[in-house]
């Protein structure tokens, strides 16, 4: 199919009647009231019943949403209304989540170099936060264009930047697909799928690069492939340098928001161009007409400026990406699967998950569902390969990646990284599934084994056809956001320590303020991974690396001048720790954020936590304590002294003492 | 529908790009705070997400989608806004008002000219784009609404104890602690220590109160005053303070 052909199903009819919008404006309404009252529930302490008022909540938005943007009878622009409709719901339950702060961990860190890029007017990366960030400030960068302009506060600014991004993603979803199968059901379809998307609700609407960047890159596609359609008349080569300049313009704006994402979409843009050419030179039967010249222009200036823009970093980035693309490690790790040699450390999917029993049968079944789904839209569509937009092709690769990085789910050291990917093999996923059901709803999907017709099904076989697909997509959905975030950043709970984001309460919002009011610009604080974020947006102090030299003072059997030398040399003026560390449940001492074992002493590698030292050193004074946590002051004159006359300040009677409690 | 209504003119383009223009500088020349600063909120949104996102977005749209037209071309703004940062960066210029208002104006004008030199558009029905914002907003609000209508959540109980120093004069040890408390009754002692156990001074904290005074003689024979002396004040919980000391007289 041609994506300049009219939209088969734009036509002029009737749209919804105000009494169906109306019974449209309740759904969403009492879908809104119930997820509100799951979160207080969880809120509460409630440990079940909250996941059911969720769900019911959620099916009775996205239920009735579905049903009218797959109708036959819908037009093109009512399907669109929805799609957008879904994507501003699909914000409340991350901002019930949140409310008027930062509370997830990427928040925080990227709250933090918005509010230095507005206090200094450039960007600024904390190591102890986030270490790549100012060499990716684009979303800070326009968050503090729209506080700059609108007087809004930098937080609600930031949350109308990540609104505005989070519903352009779901858009870009439907109008991609939308062209590419010339038909608005299929883009309403693949909209729907992309929002069963593991990150889509949680993790992709917080403020963070990522949320910014992929719509960025979705649209970055949709500019790039309007621009490489075929046309004849003057009017449309004017259009098309427009678009093109426009996609161009976007992709250099996506260099500086975020890496990962474009370098796939370099990659993406590459995969198009390659595509078109083995189709106009007939390796690859197509009717599709996609300029050649064009998409290889584009991907090449994609490509030229995402390397550009690496090289220009450098090390930092190799140094923060380089553990995630160790690719030897990633074979390792599938080689474990077959039984050759031995896998990484594992991460247990749902280790000490509080989700229900039903979201994590979910999560498993959805695998088998999304490969059924996958197995089924391929084996479709290469049927009809000579109608379909390069796109696909590349879709086909992103969603096969999806499969592949499931294993690799298993090792602790990529758990979060596959994660973050599944954004991108949604991308796939929604492309591939969009236009193979597309084709299926308007009876033009085909599958034949030998004389043997497996699709269009037969007729018997259609109807109750029905309630297995609503099921399976049930089945996804609910797998994936049990998947996709922990039960601790869906839903609020009990404070809980080394638990993000359940960690913030009443403690580190009392540190936090006594930090805003004591501390300076020129004081440097060192904390647990945890507490530091907190502290960090509510004051201006430097943050020092939790997982630094400064933890061994914390972590090791026996104290080294190195570590003190760290102190010294870094200026630390704060200490901050929790007296919990290394006593209770699993705080353990990686709750400094040691990213990679290896980097630790080798006596720093068991399970225990020596902070009560901290209470005996003569270098430093507990100034301020709550229930948990100690504030101490490090008086920078003592310590040199100690170093000085060869001491370590400790004061063994003191040790013995156990002041500690 | 004829022809004639159902395709937008070059005048139309730049209208909305002198509407733009207008907006963008009144939002950076408008005061914070008050009625005008709400004004200046609307007006920044309007000339950051939605007047400069539709003139780019009549560009790229060929099919008279108002929502495929205010999200891309919305996207490409803010592609537009990251990237001139960034430049304004690289060339050392603080990023503020003026270097978020001037590519803004520039875009605006260039977007509006491309507008108005080009061929006619079609024309974007507004219906669907504002029953999706009604549709949405039903949605928020109602969270919202439920959320502030529903019990607070208790929050977490917790204390705080805080000694900004310890006063030693030869005689005595002193030491203010100022405690603030969240649904809790702790601490509900704190002890004060010279040095070594056993304390010196143990003080029962009424819940009530929000400063406590721990005195104490000076223990015989306790070292040189202040380099040797160490002061701790420990809450029933283990919480504790050890403030720098400060001495006085003698």
């Amino acid at each position: 199919m041609t994506a300049d052909a009219a939209h088969k199903d734009d036509g002029p009819s009737p749209g919804p009647s105000v009494r169906t919008w109306a019974a449209l404006g309740a759904c969403f309404l009492a879908s809104s009231v119930l997820l509100a009252l799951a979160e207080w529930m969880a809120a509460r302490g409630d440990a079940r019943w909250h996941y059911y008022v969720f769900w019911i909540g959620y099916a009775l938005a996205v239920g009735p949403a579905a049903w009218h943007m797959l109708r036959r009878q819908t037009p093109g622009a009512v399907r669109g209304a929805l799609v957008v409709a879904l994507g501003i719901w699909s914000l409340a339950p991350l901002l019930l989540r949140t409310g008027n702060h930062p509370l997830l961990f990427d928040e925080f860190s990227h709250f933090r170099m918005l509010q230095d890029l507005v206090r200094t007017g450039h960007p600024v990366s904390r190591v102890g936060l986030l270490q790549i960030g100012a060499n990716f400030p684009g979303v800070e960068l326009v968050t503090s264009a729209l506080y700059h302009l609108s007087g809004l506060t930098l937080w609600i600014a930031a949350l109308v930047v990540a609104a505005a991004a989070h519903v352009a993603l779901l858009t870009g979803i439907y109008v991609l697909v939308k062209d590419a199968a010339s038909s608005s059901r299929a883009g309403a379809l693949a909209a729907l799928v992309y929002s069963l998307n593991p990150s889509w609700l949680i993790f992709d609407a917080q403020f963070s690069y990522e949320t910014l960047a992929i719509p960025m890159l979705v649209w970055v596609l949709v500019f790039a492939l309007r621009g490489a359609r075929q046309r004849a008349d003057a009017t449309g080569a004017r259009n098309r340098a427009v678009l093109i300049g426009v996609a161009a313009v976007l992709m250099a704006g996506l260099v500086v928001t975020h890496s990962v994402t474009s370098a796939v979409c370099a990659l993406a843009l590459t995969g198009i161009a390659i595509v078109a050419t083995l189709q106009r030179r007939g390796i690859l039967r197509s009717e599709v007409v996609t300029s050649t010249s064009i998409a290889w222009g584009v991907a090449a200036w994609a490509v030229v400026i995402t390397i550009l823009r690496f090289v220009n970093i450098g090390h930092p980035l190799v140094q923060y990406l380089g553990p995630t693309f160790h690719v030897s490690q990633q074979l390792r790790q599938l080689l474990s699967l077959f039984g050759i040699g031995k896998g990484l450390p594992l991460h247990a999917a749902f280790a000490s998950s509080s989700a229900p029993g039903f979201e994590i049968v979910c999560a498993y079944a959805m695998l088998p569902v999304l490969g059924i789904a996958f197995i089924w839209a391929s084996w479709g569509l290469l049927g009809a390969r000579g109608r379909i937009s390069p796109l696909v092709y590349v879709a086909f690769v992103l969603s096969l990646l999806f499969f592949v990085s499931v294993p690799l789910d298993s090792a602790a050291t990529y758990s979060e990284a596959v994660h973050r990917s599944w954004a991108f093999s949604f991308i796939g996923f929604a492309v591939l599934l969009g236009v193979a059901g597309g084709l299926a709803l308007d009876g033009h999907l085909a599958i034949n084994v030998r004389r043997r017709v497996l699709w269009p099904p037969a007729l018997r076989l259609r109807r109750p056809m029905r309630p297995a697909i609503v099921a399976c997509a049930a089945v996804v959905a609910i797998g994936s956001a049990s998947l996709g975030s922990s039960t601790a950043y869906r839903f609020g709970g009990k404070v809980a320590p080394q638990t993000d984001p359940l960690y913030v309460g009443t403690q580190t919002a009392m540190v936090a303020s006594w930090f805003a009011r004591h501390a300076t610009p020129s004081d440097v604080v060192f904390a647990n991974r945890f507490v530091i974020r907190p502290i960090a947006i509510a004051s201006r102090g430097h943050i020092i690396q939790p997982g630094g030299t400064e933890s061994h003072l914390i972590l090791t059997i026996s104290i080294s001048y190195d570590e003190l030398f760290a102190y010294r040399h870094d200026r630390v003026s704060y200490i901050v720790y929790d007296r919990r560390t290394g006593k209770v449940g699993n705080v353990r001492p990686w709750f400094w954020y040691v990213s990679n074992d290896s980097q630790l002493p080798r006596d720093a590698r068991g399970q225990h936590a020596f902070t009560y030292r901290l209470g005996c050193l003569d270098w430093v004074h507990a100034v301020f304590a709550t229930t948990d946590y100690q504030v101490l002051r490090v008086d920078q004159g003592a310590l040199e002294r100690d170093l000085d006359l060869g001491h370590t300040g400790l004061d063994k009677r003191c040790q013995a003492a156990v002041f500690h409690g | 529908m004829s022809v004639a209504h159902d395709r937008r003119t070059a005048h139309d383009a730049l209208a909305l790009g002198l509407a733009g223009l207008a907006l963008v500088l009144v939002a950076a020349l408008l005061a914070h705070g008050g009625a005008v600063g709400t004004v200046r909120t609307v007006v920044a949104c309007l000339a950051i997400l939605v007047v400069p996102g539709w003139l780019v977005g009549r560009l790229v749209d060929e099919d008279g989608d108002a929502i495929a037209r205010l999200a891309g071309g919305t996207v490409a703004t803010l592609g537009v806004i990251a990237l001139s940062g960034f430049l304004a960066v690289e060339l050392g210029v603080r990023v503020a008002t003026a270097a978020v208002a001037i590519p803004l104006l520039v875009l605006v004008a260039i977007a509006a000219v491309l507008g108005a030199s080009g061929p006619s558009v079609r024309r974007a029905p507004l219906g669907p784009l504002l029953v999706a914002l009604g549709l949405g907003a039903v949605a928020l609000l109602g969270a919202w609404g439920t959320h502030l209508a529903l019990p607070a959540v208790p929050v977490e109980p917790a204390f705080s104890i805080q000694a900004t120093r310890a006063l030693v004069s030869p005689t005595r040890v002193e030491v203010t602690v100022t405690v603030t408390r969240v649904r809790t009754d702790e601490p509900t002692e704190l002890k004060l220590y010279v040095n070594l156990p056993p304390p010196v001074a143990v003080a029962v904290v009424s819940p009530r109160e929000s400063t406590v005074r721990l005195t104490a003689r000076r223990p015989a024979g306790s070292p040189a005053c202040p380099s040797e002396i160490r002061v701790r004040v420990v809450a029933s919980n283990g919480a504790y303070l050890t403030p720098p000391v400060t001495c006085v007289g003698g």
